[in-house]
């Protein structure tokens, strides 16, 4: 046994030898080992500390804990101060090592602090969880500055900074009136500035409305503006025209943003606070994105008067006028005419509906199509038309109704309603088909009756598409799969009843059987006791049952003497069985009425006679 | 639940995809009426025939129809009265105009829809016939099965049994008939000029060729509008592809057909005919 355990020892020494990683590992692992050992076996303690512990106003600080003798994640809250931020995403470090050949472990945590005030602050002792231990984390003080020369320069720069910034990259936004009414669409401006020293490489994207209660028509290509000079410095100006529209009443704030490209210097320091310093000629600059805000500005947004709206009103805003018109005025039965109802001038175009023309029984009216002609952008201004197919259904001459159109004007603040005049039409029967009379000398067949038209025009053209089907010709019902599946329900019908059948008639048979054999038992026991009544009765019904049998009767028990013996006849039996039975069947009946009178007769004999009986019917 | 949102998601977008391709559809033909009340007849045409590519209405072809005969291409229009006739069997209006155009097109010959005794038995009777057959075949079966268990007169048995079977046999019958009758609508052609000239039938005739080329003598002549049959190539049934056809040297695609009678019959170029019910992958 001490063989093996030698070689193995030589063996680890030799690996341990030629192999350094291994070597490495073990010492790791066995040190790890001891440190977690060590850990578990020794209690926990805490530091807290601020470091540095007194700082300027405009400076940080960290408050920085450490926990010794463990490196769980510890559990709890930091205690607010009021005039510290406290930020709540520390930065964790977990360490191991040996302190004068002990092996300790130890986890840091460290908090970024920043003081809106000047003072000594003091974070009280506070409690931490640590694998469901408590653990007290010692008071820690603070101690806040008034701001030093340095720092006052350097937040003087900065706020020059920042006002370059702002100066050196705005948006602008402007409006022809300072309100505007619920669903109204005004015209308006977008404008970014940019000053032209700003190393400008591109714009990312397009303003962005921040403001839910507006909406506004799509932005497209700028115009674009150079050389415009404003407090003391030139500005590519970039501007959006847009349709402004009001969602909803109240006073609603609106800003726009966007972001540009902008190329800076490698160097971190100075950072892009301040690029305008970077000369983006000299160097290869890397490009960053940088956000460009406009002033947030509130807009009234007032609701339309209920007073003197019309019904008809949809909610179309603006200053219209309106003209209706139609491409023919004398026109064929069932050719369509084209309406054209167009409304011009200014307004919320994009939100005015087309006005309802309903059908009747003379004119059938199709749905409309829109077109719009003018500023394609803001849709605030132009000329929209709604064409309607108009297919006359009766010949003569016709009216094509007035259209009203309602609309608020936002200048006058009132709303007025507008009425087309109304169209005549002419409608003539059109062309007209008689068939060929037979017998003429056309070579072809009249057709047929049931062919021919009941009114008399031809070729009308439909207004409506109809039924859309997918194929001209549906695919038979027998080359469909499903039509061969559903035939498995009445087969599995057909078959559940064929089975049912089967078995009732099967019940039936053995009850039968067993009522016979109940029936031929009862015989031979009334025999056995001597019982002529008892016998006469079984017989009665045995009997019944065979008739019933042989000639299908549904009731057996129904059948009466006579009705036996008419059976017996209809099956052909011989006139010697029909008058035994016959008596037989008095017997029972006398028996029945009279008693005692015939139970003298021996009943051996009546029993040898009903079997005999029974084996001959028919 | 990511399953179920994606279901509904996928569900919707189906929905969108279909209420989408029925606008499309919807708005070429509303841009047809448009254009032939504004008597643009070409651009009509040409927004009814590509609403036509994305499906189908009775409406739609009745309407393109008008318009080719307006246009004097009889055998176009009647090739889409046909169309139309096809969803809307039923449709006097139709039928009429078909007539009317035959007549000006003086058109003679046999076609699918005007046979004598078509109608008991057409293409679009088959499924009516089917489903006639099935409840027959069916309700006889259990009917025959019930009377069987509750032990009727053996006459009464035989008489109900001979009816039934009676029925049966017609139904059958009538699904046989109605669908060699769909066989033969599937192979129905309408002889039209190229849609290079005019079909207007004044002088315009096709020629039925002896042999698959253009300078081949011709055994007959049709006129735009005739009705002709696709014949199929020997012992096989009725299935594209199975068409008798022949591709000639300069690419050319002659079909031999035959009226329905049999007694017109010759090669006509791919060009000078269309098909009413077309294949499936058109």
């Amino acid at each position: 046994m001490a063989i093996p355990g030698n070689i193995d020892s030589f063996s680890l020494y030799r690996n341990t030898i030629f192999r350094p990683r291994l070597l490495a590992f073990l010492v790791l692992s066995s040190i790890s080992s001891g440190c977690l050992l060590f850990s578990q076996s020794r209690n926990t303690r805490a530091e807290a500390s601020f470091s540095p512990p007194s700082i300027t106003l405009s400076n940080s600080t960290i408050y920085k804990i450490v926990l010794y003798g463990t490196q769980d994640n510890p559990e709890g809250s930091l205690p607010a101060v009021s005039g510290l931020n406290i930020s709540k995403s520390p930065q964790v470090f977990r360490s191991a090592s040996f302190i004068n050949g002990t092996p300790s472990v130890r986890l840091e945590m460290s908090f970024q602090v920043k003081a809106s005030r000047e003072g000594t602050f003091t974070l009280p002792s506070w409690i931490v969880n640590i694998g469901g231990k408590p653990l007290r984390i010692p008071a820690a003080t603070l101690q806040v500055l008034a701001p030093s020369q340095q720092d006052l320069i350097r937040k003087k720069r900065q706020r020059e900074q920042e006002k370059e910034l702002k100066d050196a990259a705005f948006i602008e936004f402007d409006t022809s009136r300072p309100f505007l009414f619920e669903g109204e669409t005004i015209p308006a401006t977008v404008q970014l500035f940019l000053w032209d020293r700003l190393p400008v490489t591109r714009i990312e994207q397009a303003p962005v409305k921040d403001g839910d209660s507006f909406s506004m028509t799509e932005l497209r290509q700028p115009n674009e503006k150079r050389n415009f000079s404003r407090n003391g410095k030139t500005y590519a100006v970039f501007s959006w025209p847009i349709g402004l529209t009001a969602a909803m009443a109240g006073q609603h704030k609106l800003s726009f943003s966007t972001s540009i490209r902008v190329r800076v210097s490698n160097r971190r320091s100075p950072t892009f606070n301040s690029p305008f310093n970077n000369d983006p000629f000299f160097g290869f600059g890397r490009e960053e994105s940088l956000t460009v805000k406009g002033d947030e500005m509130t807009m009234e947004v007032r609701s339309l008067p209920m007073k003197g709206r019309p019904i008809g009103f949809q909610g179309a805003i603006g200053t219209f006028t309106s003209e209706s018109r139609i491409d023919s005025d004398s026109v064929s039965l069932g050719d369509p005419v084209r309406l054209v109802f167009e409304i011009s001038g200014t307004g919320n175009f994009a939100a005015v509906p087309a006005p309802e023309i309903n059908s009747n029984q003379k004119l059938k009216i199709g749905p409309p199509s829109f077109s719009f002609e003018g500023n394609q952008i803001t849709k605030h201004e132009g000329k929209q038309s709604f064409e309607y197919i108009v297919t006359p259904l009766v010949a003569g001459l016709l009216e094509i109704p007035p259209i009203e159109f309602a609309y608020f004007d936002p200048i006058r603040e009132s709303f007025f309603s507008a009425s087309t005049l109304p169209h005549p039409l002419q409608v003539d029967r059109g062309e007209q088909w008689t068939p060929t009379a037979p017998g003429s000398n056309s070579p072809f067949a009249p057709p047929d009756e049931s062919t021919r038209r009941s009114s008399p025009d031809l070729f009308q053209a439909e207004s409506e598409p109809g039924k859309w089907v997918s194929t001209l010709e549906p695919s038979p019902l027998m080359n469909r799969a499903a039509f061969w599946y559903f035939q498995a329900i009445p087969l599995a019908g057909f078959c559940s009843l064929t089975f049912w059948g089967v078995r009732r008639k099967g019940r039936g048979k053995e009850k039968f059987k067993r009522k016979e054999n109940s029936l031929s038992r009862q015989m031979k026991d009334a025999v056995g006791f001597n019982d002529a009544s008892s016998l006469l009765r079984a017989f009665r019904d045995l009997l019944r049952l065979k008739i019933a049998k042989i000639h299908k009767h549904p009731n057996p028990s129904s059948l009466a003497s006579e009705e036996l013996l008419a059976l017996l006849q209809a099956g052909k039996n011989s006139n010697e069985v029909i008058d035994a039975v016959k008596e037989l069947l008095r017997s029972c009946d006398d028996q029945e009425f009279a008693g005692n009178e015939l139970a003298k007769q021996p009943v051996e004999d009546l029993y040898r006679k009903g079997f005999a009986i029974l084996k001959k019917i028919r | 639940m990511s399953r179920i949102s994606f279901v509904f998601v996928s569900f919707l977008m189906l929905a969108c995809t279909r209420s989408g391709h029925a606008d499309s559809e919807n708005k070429l033909f509303y841009d047809a009426v448009r254009a032939e009340a504004a008597e643009d007849f070409d651009s009509a045409i040409r927004f009814y025939e590509q609403s036509a590519k994305k499906s189908h209405s009775a409406n739609l072809y009745g309407n393109l129809a008008n318009l080719y005969f307006k246009k004097e291409m009889f055998g176009r229009s009647i090739l889409n009265y046909r169309k139309a006739l096809l969803l809307a069997p039923d449709d006097r209006d139709l039928a009429t105009n078909l007539s009317f155009v035959r007549e000006i097109a003086r058109i003679q010959s046999s076609s699918l829809d005007n046979q004598s005794g078509y109608f008991s038995f057409s293409p679009s009777s088959m499924n009516a016939w089917t489903i006639f057959t099935a409840i027959i075949f069916w309700g006889g079966l259990w009917g025959m099965g019930w009377i069987f268990f509750l032990q009727v007169d053996r006459i009464f048995q035989g008489v109900i049994f001979l009816f039934w079977i009676a029925l049966t046999s017609l139904g059958m019958g009538a699904v046989t008939k109605a669908k060699e009758n769909h066989d033969l609508q599937n192979r129905e052609i309408v002889a039209i000029a190229p849609s290079t000239t005019e079909d207007s039938n004044g002088s315009k005739v096709i020629y039925l060729r002896v042999s698959a080329f253009e300078g081949s003598v011709a055994n007959t002549s049709v006129v735009p509008g005739e009705s002709l049959f696709l014949e199929i190539k020997e012992n096989q049934v009725a299935k594209d592809g199975s068409f008798k056809k022949h591709t000639n040297a300069i690419g050319e695609v002659w079909y031999f057909v035959r009226s329905l009678e049999g007694r017109n019959k010759g090669w006509i170029r791919q060009d000078q005919l269309e098909r009413i019910v077309a294949p499936k992958n058109n």
